[in-house]
Protein backbone atom coordinates (compact mmCIF):
# COMPACT_ATOMS: atom_id res chain seq x y z
CA UNK A 1 0.00 0.00 0.00
CA UNK A 2 2.98 2.11 -0.21
CA UNK A 3 1.85 4.01 -3.64
CA UNK A 4 -1.35 5.20 -1.88
CA UNK A 5 0.87 8.04 -1.12
CA UNK A 6 -0.58 8.43 2.29
CA UNK A 7 0.70 11.02 4.53
CA UNK A 8 -0.62 9.84 7.44
CA UNK A 9 -1.34 6.73 8.97
CA UNK A 10 -4.21 6.46 12.22
CA UNK A 11 -3.65 3.20 14.12
CA UNK A 12 -4.71 3.36 17.40
CA UNK A 13 -7.03 6.12 17.23
CA UNK A 14 -7.41 7.06 20.98
CA UNK A 15 -5.15 9.51 21.05
CA UNK A 16 -6.94 11.44 18.48
CA UNK A 17 -10.00 11.16 18.48
CA UNK A 18 -10.52 10.66 22.11
CA UNK A 19 -8.66 14.23 22.67
CA UNK A 20 -10.63 15.66 19.64
CA UNK A 21 -13.41 18.03 21.03
CA UNK A 22 -16.29 19.77 19.18
CA UNK A 23 -15.87 22.79 18.76
CA UNK A 24 -15.69 25.42 15.82
CA UNK A 25 -16.84 25.23 12.41
CA UNK A 26 -14.37 23.14 10.27
CA UNK A 27 -12.89 24.95 7.40
CA UNK A 28 -14.83 24.98 4.27
CA UNK A 29 -13.37 22.33 1.57
CA UNK A 30 -14.83 22.63 -1.86
CA UNK A 31 -15.22 19.01 -3.27
CA UNK A 32 -16.35 18.23 -6.46
CA UNK A 33 -18.51 14.80 -7.52
CA UNK A 34 -15.38 13.39 -9.54
CA UNK A 35 -12.76 14.38 -7.03
CA UNK A 36 -10.96 10.99 -5.15
CA UNK A 37 -12.30 10.26 -2.28
CA UNK A 38 -11.41 6.65 -0.90
CA UNK A 39 -8.80 4.56 -2.26
CA UNK A 40 -9.46 0.99 -0.59
CA UNK A 41 -7.16 -1.61 -1.93
CA UNK A 42 -9.06 -4.81 -3.18
CA UNK A 43 -7.55 -8.04 -4.91
CA UNK A 44 -10.43 -7.89 -7.08
CA UNK A 45 -10.53 -12.17 -5.71
CA UNK A 46 -6.94 -12.79 -6.98
CA UNK A 47 -3.43 -11.64 -7.18
CA UNK A 48 -2.22 -8.51 -5.19
CA UNK A 49 -4.21 -5.89 -3.84
CA UNK A 50 -4.56 -2.81 -6.18
CA UNK A 51 -5.91 0.58 -5.52
CA UNK A 52 -9.00 1.43 -6.51
CA UNK A 53 -10.00 5.21 -7.47
CA UNK A 54 -13.39 6.14 -5.91
CA UNK A 55 -14.96 9.32 -6.06
CA UNK A 56 -17.52 11.29 -4.25
CA UNK A 57 -19.99 10.41 -6.74
CA UNK A 58 -19.19 6.75 -6.80
CA UNK A 59 -19.96 6.98 -2.80
CA UNK A 60 -23.11 8.91 -3.08
CA UNK A 61 -24.55 6.85 -5.66
CA UNK A 62 -23.91 3.69 -3.48
CA UNK A 63 -25.38 5.64 -0.87
CA UNK A 64 -28.62 6.32 -2.94
CA UNK A 65 -28.80 2.62 -4.34
CA UNK A 66 -28.57 1.12 -0.63
CA UNK A 67 -31.36 4.26 -0.14
CA UNK A 68 -33.55 2.83 -2.38
CA UNK A 69 -33.20 -1.23 -1.48
CA UNK A 70 -33.08 -0.48 2.73
CA UNK A 71 -34.73 3.01 3.72
CA UNK A 72 -33.69 4.00 7.20
CA UNK A 73 -34.58 7.03 9.44
CA UNK A 74 -33.35 8.47 12.32
CA UNK A 75 -35.33 5.98 14.47
CA UNK A 76 -33.57 2.80 13.34
CA UNK A 77 -30.32 0.59 14.39
CA UNK A 78 -28.19 -0.92 11.55
CA UNK A 79 -26.35 -3.94 13.02
CA UNK A 80 -23.10 -3.92 10.24
CA UNK A 81 -21.62 -6.97 10.10
CA UNK A 82 -19.29 -6.12 7.17
CA UNK A 83 -15.76 -4.64 8.29
CA UNK A 84 -15.15 -0.98 7.27
CA UNK A 85 -12.32 -1.77 5.20
CA UNK A 86 -14.62 -3.04 2.63
CA UNK A 87 -16.42 -0.81 0.44
CA UNK A 88 -19.69 -2.11 1.21
CA UNK A 89 -18.49 -2.11 5.23
CA UNK A 90 -18.07 1.73 4.38
CA UNK A 91 -20.51 2.64 2.51
CA UNK A 92 -23.91 0.37 3.05
CA UNK A 93 -23.15 -0.14 6.45
CA UNK A 94 -21.64 2.92 7.31
CA UNK A 95 -22.16 5.89 5.24
CA UNK A 96 -25.55 5.06 4.79
CA UNK A 97 -27.09 4.87 8.26
CA UNK A 98 -25.08 8.07 9.16
CA UNK A 99 -25.78 9.84 6.07
CA UNK A 100 -29.89 9.57 7.65
CA UNK A 101 -29.02 9.94 11.16
CA UNK A 102 -29.66 6.18 11.87
CA UNK A 103 -27.49 4.50 15.01
CA UNK A 104 -24.76 1.72 14.11
CA UNK A 105 -24.09 -1.10 16.48
CA UNK B 1 0.69 -19.14 -35.61
CA UNK B 2 -1.63 -21.56 -33.43
CA UNK B 3 -1.65 -24.16 -36.38
CA UNK B 4 1.71 -25.29 -35.12
CA UNK B 5 0.74 -25.66 -31.60
CA UNK B 6 -0.09 -29.07 -31.95
CA UNK B 7 1.60 -31.95 -33.30
CA UNK B 8 0.23 -31.87 -36.96
CA UNK B 9 -0.57 -28.56 -39.02
CA UNK B 10 -4.35 -28.39 -38.38
CA UNK B 11 -6.90 -26.12 -40.74
CA UNK B 12 -6.25 -22.50 -41.79
CA UNK B 13 -7.33 -19.77 -41.51
CA UNK B 14 -10.85 -20.91 -39.83
CA UNK B 15 -9.12 -22.87 -37.10
CA UNK B 16 -11.67 -24.67 -34.48
CA UNK B 17 -10.01 -26.87 -32.86
CA UNK B 18 -11.37 -29.21 -30.94
CA UNK B 19 -11.18 -29.61 -26.88
CA UNK B 20 -8.07 -32.57 -27.71
CA UNK B 21 -6.26 -30.65 -30.01
CA UNK B 22 -6.55 -27.48 -27.77
CA UNK B 23 -5.15 -29.05 -24.98
CA UNK B 24 -2.74 -30.99 -26.92
CA UNK B 25 -1.59 -27.71 -28.07
CA UNK B 26 -1.76 -25.74 -24.80
CA UNK B 27 0.13 -28.48 -23.16
CA UNK B 28 3.47 -28.10 -25.27
CA UNK B 29 3.13 -24.56 -25.23
CA UNK B 30 3.05 -24.71 -21.19
CA UNK B 31 5.97 -27.02 -21.58
CA UNK B 32 7.80 -23.98 -21.59
CA UNK B 33 9.48 -24.41 -24.98
CA UNK B 34 11.09 -20.21 -25.41
CA UNK B 35 12.03 -20.57 -29.19
CA UNK B 36 8.86 -22.42 -29.67
CA UNK B 37 7.07 -19.71 -27.60
CA UNK B 38 8.78 -16.68 -29.12
CA UNK B 39 7.94 -17.34 -32.78
CA UNK B 40 4.31 -18.39 -32.52
CA UNK B 41 3.49 -15.58 -29.93
CA UNK B 42 6.23 -13.01 -30.22
CA UNK B 43 3.52 -9.94 -29.48
CA UNK B 44 2.09 -11.79 -26.38
CA UNK B 45 1.76 -9.72 -23.08
CA UNK B 46 2.81 -11.74 -20.53
CA UNK B 47 1.27 -10.95 -17.11
CA UNK B 48 1.74 -12.49 -13.32
CA UNK B 49 -0.61 -9.78 -11.44
CA UNK B 50 0.82 -10.71 -8.02
CA UNK B 51 4.17 -9.60 -9.37
CA UNK B 52 3.16 -6.49 -12.02
CA UNK B 53 6.91 -5.50 -12.55
CA UNK B 54 7.63 -8.19 -14.38
CA UNK B 55 8.80 -7.70 -18.37
CA UNK B 56 9.40 -10.60 -20.21
CA UNK B 57 12.60 -12.02 -19.36
CA UNK B 58 11.34 -11.96 -16.17
CA UNK B 59 8.34 -13.71 -16.60
CA UNK B 60 10.48 -16.70 -17.99
CA UNK B 61 13.28 -16.32 -15.23
CA UNK B 62 10.46 -16.16 -12.68
CA UNK B 63 7.27 -18.26 -13.47
CA UNK B 64 8.91 -19.97 -16.11
CA UNK B 65 12.10 -21.64 -14.65
CA UNK B 66 11.78 -24.92 -16.00
CA UNK B 67 11.42 -23.86 -19.62
CA UNK B 68 13.12 -26.05 -21.93
CA UNK B 69 14.42 -28.64 -18.95
CA UNK B 70 11.70 -30.83 -20.00
CA UNK B 71 8.76 -30.29 -17.95
CA UNK B 72 5.81 -31.73 -18.35
CA UNK B 73 1.86 -30.37 -17.36
CA UNK B 74 -1.28 -32.58 -16.40
CA UNK B 75 -3.87 -30.13 -17.50
CA UNK B 76 -6.23 -30.68 -14.70
CA UNK B 77 -8.95 -28.11 -16.32
CA UNK B 78 -9.22 -26.44 -19.53
CA UNK B 79 -12.23 -23.97 -20.16
CA UNK B 80 -12.84 -21.81 -23.48
CA UNK B 81 -14.76 -18.60 -22.67
CA UNK B 82 -14.86 -16.53 -25.71
CA UNK B 83 -11.19 -15.54 -26.78
CA UNK B 84 -9.88 -16.74 -23.46
CA UNK B 85 -9.24 -20.15 -22.50
CA UNK B 86 -8.52 -20.84 -19.08
CA UNK B 87 -6.69 -23.58 -18.19
CA UNK B 88 -5.43 -25.28 -14.87
CA UNK B 89 -2.39 -27.69 -14.61
CA UNK B 90 0.01 -28.96 -12.20
CA UNK B 91 3.71 -29.20 -13.65
CA UNK B 92 5.78 -32.51 -13.90
CA UNK B 93 9.65 -32.20 -13.88
CA UNK B 94 12.30 -34.66 -14.54
CA UNK B 95 13.17 -36.60 -11.09
CA UNK B 96 11.65 -34.25 -9.06
CA UNK B 97 8.26 -35.11 -6.79
CA UNK B 98 4.71 -33.17 -7.60
CA UNK B 99 3.74 -30.76 -4.94
CA UNK B 100 3.75 -27.35 -5.98
CA UNK B 101 0.17 -27.64 -6.42
CA UNK B 102 -1.76 -26.78 -9.44
CA UNK B 103 -1.70 -23.17 -11.47
CA UNK B 104 -3.46 -21.27 -13.52
CA UNK B 105 -3.26 -19.73 -16.65
CA UNK B 106 -5.91 -17.67 -18.81
CA UNK B 107 -4.56 -17.05 -22.36
CA UNK B 108 -6.28 -14.15 -24.42
CA UNK B 109 -6.45 -15.08 -28.30
CA UNK B 110 -6.69 -12.45 -30.76
CA UNK B 111 -7.34 -14.70 -33.97
CA UNK B 112 -4.76 -17.47 -33.80
CA UNK B 113 -2.06 -15.55 -32.08
CA UNK B 114 -2.16 -15.79 -28.40
CA UNK B 115 -2.43 -11.89 -27.41
CA UNK B 116 -1.48 -12.62 -23.40
CA UNK B 117 -1.00 -14.96 -20.64
CA UNK B 118 -1.49 -14.51 -17.07
CA UNK B 119 -0.49 -16.81 -14.76
CA UNK B 120 -2.00 -17.57 -11.34
CA UNK B 121 0.36 -19.28 -9.18
CA UNK B 122 -0.38 -21.35 -5.73
CA UNK B 123 -4.07 -22.65 -5.88
CA UNK B 124 -3.55 -25.73 -3.79
CA UNK B 125 -6.21 -27.51 -6.08
CA UNK B 126 -4.78 -30.97 -4.94
CA UNK B 127 -5.65 -30.22 -1.48
CA UNK B 128 -8.94 -28.86 -2.81
CA UNK B 129 -10.65 -31.19 -4.61
CA UNK B 130 -7.56 -33.76 -6.37
CA UNK B 131 -5.46 -36.20 -4.32
CA UNK B 132 -5.26 -36.34 -0.90
CA UNK B 133 -7.39 -33.92 1.31
CA UNK B 134 -10.35 -32.87 -0.62
CA UNK B 135 -13.41 -30.36 0.94
CA UNK B 136 -13.44 -32.18 4.35
CA UNK B 137 -9.88 -30.24 4.44
CA UNK B 138 -10.98 -27.49 4.03
CA UNK B 139 -11.99 -24.14 6.14
CA UNK B 140 -15.95 -24.81 6.63
CA UNK B 141 -17.50 -21.13 7.96
CA UNK B 142 -18.70 -21.09 11.52
CA UNK B 143 -17.52 -24.31 12.11
CA UNK B 144 -13.96 -23.18 13.69
CA UNK B 145 -10.93 -24.19 12.93
CA UNK B 146 -8.06 -26.31 14.10
CA UNK B 147 -5.20 -24.53 13.17
CA UNK B 148 -5.44 -20.61 13.19
CA UNK B 149 -3.48 -20.11 10.73
CA UNK B 150 -6.23 -20.92 8.08
CA UNK B 151 -8.95 -19.04 10.02
CA UNK B 152 -9.99 -16.27 7.97
CA UNK B 153 -9.77 -13.69 10.70
CA UNK B 154 -6.30 -14.50 11.46
CA UNK B 155 -5.17 -11.73 13.52
CA UNK B 156 -7.94 -11.32 15.33
CA UNK B 157 -9.41 -15.12 16.35
CA UNK B 158 -9.33 -15.77 19.90
CA UNK B 159 -9.24 -19.97 20.97
CA UNK B 160 -12.77 -20.83 22.42
CA UNK B 161 -14.35 -23.95 22.65
CA UNK B 162 -11.36 -25.86 21.59
CA UNK B 163 -11.41 -24.24 18.21
CA UNK B 164 -10.61 -20.75 16.98
CA UNK B 165 -12.87 -18.44 16.59
CA UNK B 166 -13.17 -14.31 15.54
CA UNK B 167 -13.76 -12.69 18.52
CA UNK B 168 -17.66 -10.83 19.28
CA UNK B 169 -18.34 -7.51 18.05
CA UNK B 170 -16.39 -4.44 19.32
CA UNK B 171 -17.81 -2.39 21.99
CA UNK B 172 -16.59 1.02 20.92
CA UNK B 173 -17.37 3.71 23.57
CA UNK B 174 -19.28 7.42 22.82
CA UNK B 175 -22.35 8.47 22.14
CA UNK B 176 -24.46 7.94 19.45
CA UNK B 177 -24.64 11.32 17.36
CA UNK B 178 -21.66 12.02 18.44
CA UNK B 179 -19.87 10.77 15.40
CA UNK B 180 -20.03 13.73 13.16
CA UNK B 181 -18.77 16.18 15.80
CA UNK B 182 -16.17 14.27 16.60
CA UNK B 183 -15.27 13.59 13.09
CA UNK B 184 -15.37 17.41 12.36
CA UNK B 185 -13.19 18.21 15.50
CA UNK B 186 -10.87 15.55 14.38
CA UNK B 187 -10.63 17.18 10.92
CA UNK B 188 -9.76 20.27 12.34
CA UNK B 189 -11.45 22.38 14.45
CA UNK B 190 -11.20 20.87 17.78
CA UNK B 191 -10.09 23.19 20.60
CA UNK B 192 -7.20 20.60 21.03
CA UNK B 193 -4.32 19.95 18.68
CA UNK B 194 -5.11 16.61 16.80
CA UNK B 195 -2.93 14.43 14.39
CA UNK B 196 -5.18 14.68 11.75
CA UNK B 197 -5.08 18.31 12.08
CA UNK B 198 -3.54 19.78 8.86
CA UNK B 199 -4.48 16.97 6.58
CA UNK B 200 -5.30 19.62 4.02
CA UNK B 201 -7.38 18.79 0.67
CA UNK B 202 -5.50 16.43 -1.45
CA UNK B 203 -3.70 15.06 1.13
CA UNK B 204 -3.94 10.80 2.03
CA UNK B 205 -4.56 9.14 5.14
CA UNK B 206 -4.77 6.29 5.98
CA UNK B 207 -7.77 4.46 8.56
CA UNK B 208 -6.03 1.48 10.09
CA UNK B 209 -8.20 0.22 13.04
CA UNK B 210 -11.68 -2.09 11.98
CA UNK B 211 -14.91 -1.88 13.75
CA UNK B 212 -14.34 0.60 16.30
CA UNK B 213 -16.53 4.55 16.12
CA UNK B 214 -13.09 6.07 15.70
CA UNK B 215 -12.52 4.51 12.89
CA UNK B 216 -15.91 6.16 11.18
CA UNK B 217 -14.56 9.58 12.75
CA UNK B 218 -11.00 9.11 11.03
CA UNK B 219 -12.82 8.28 8.36
CA UNK B 220 -14.86 11.03 8.10
CA UNK B 221 -12.02 13.94 9.62
CA UNK B 222 -10.29 12.96 6.60
CA UNK B 223 -13.16 13.54 3.59
CA UNK B 224 -14.35 16.57 5.63
CA UNK B 225 -10.34 17.60 5.23
CA UNK B 226 -10.45 17.24 1.55
CA UNK B 227 -8.23 14.05 1.43
CA UNK B 228 -8.47 10.79 0.38
CA UNK B 229 -8.72 7.65 2.60
CA UNK B 230 -7.15 4.64 1.73
CA UNK B 231 -8.80 2.45 4.41
CA UNK B 232 -6.56 -0.40 5.36
CA UNK B 233 -7.34 -4.23 5.80
CA UNK B 234 -7.62 -5.48 9.77
CA UNK B 235 -4.83 -7.84 9.20
CA UNK B 236 -2.24 -5.99 8.53
CA UNK B 237 0.62 -5.78 10.67
CA UNK B 238 2.76 -3.56 12.52
CA UNK B 239 6.48 -3.47 12.73
CA UNK B 240 8.39 -1.55 15.01
CA UNK B 241 8.41 1.66 12.81
CA UNK B 242 4.91 1.25 12.12
CA UNK B 243 5.04 0.31 8.70
CA UNK B 244 2.41 -2.21 7.52
CA UNK B 245 3.25 -5.48 5.96
CA UNK B 246 1.35 -8.35 4.82
CA UNK B 247 1.14 -11.22 7.49
CA UNK B 248 0.08 -14.14 5.20
CA UNK B 249 2.12 -14.81 2.46
CA UNK B 250 1.53 -14.36 -1.10
CA UNK B 251 1.44 -17.02 -3.66
CA UNK B 252 3.74 -16.49 -6.15
CA UNK B 253 5.95 -18.14 -8.46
Amino acid sequence: MANSDAKLLIDDPPGFVAEAEPGGTPEAVEVEPEDLAVLPYSSGTTGLMKGVMLTHRNLVANIEQAWNSMPLNDEDVLVGLMPFFHIYGQTVDAQHGVSRRARRS
Amino acid sequence: MIEDFGQERVGSPAWEPTASELARALRRLLRGDRDFFESTSPRADLLEPARPELDRRGFFERCWPGAGQGQGIDIVRLIESGDEVIVTYELKRPGRQRGRGCNDRVLTFDGEQVKRIEVYFGWDLRAATCGTGGEADLPQPGAGHRDPGRHPDRARARRRGGAWRSPGLHRGRGRPGDHLRRAGAAGGCGRRPAPVQGHRQGGRGRAGRAEQPAWGIAYHAILRAGAVVTPMYALLARRGDRAARWRTPTPSC
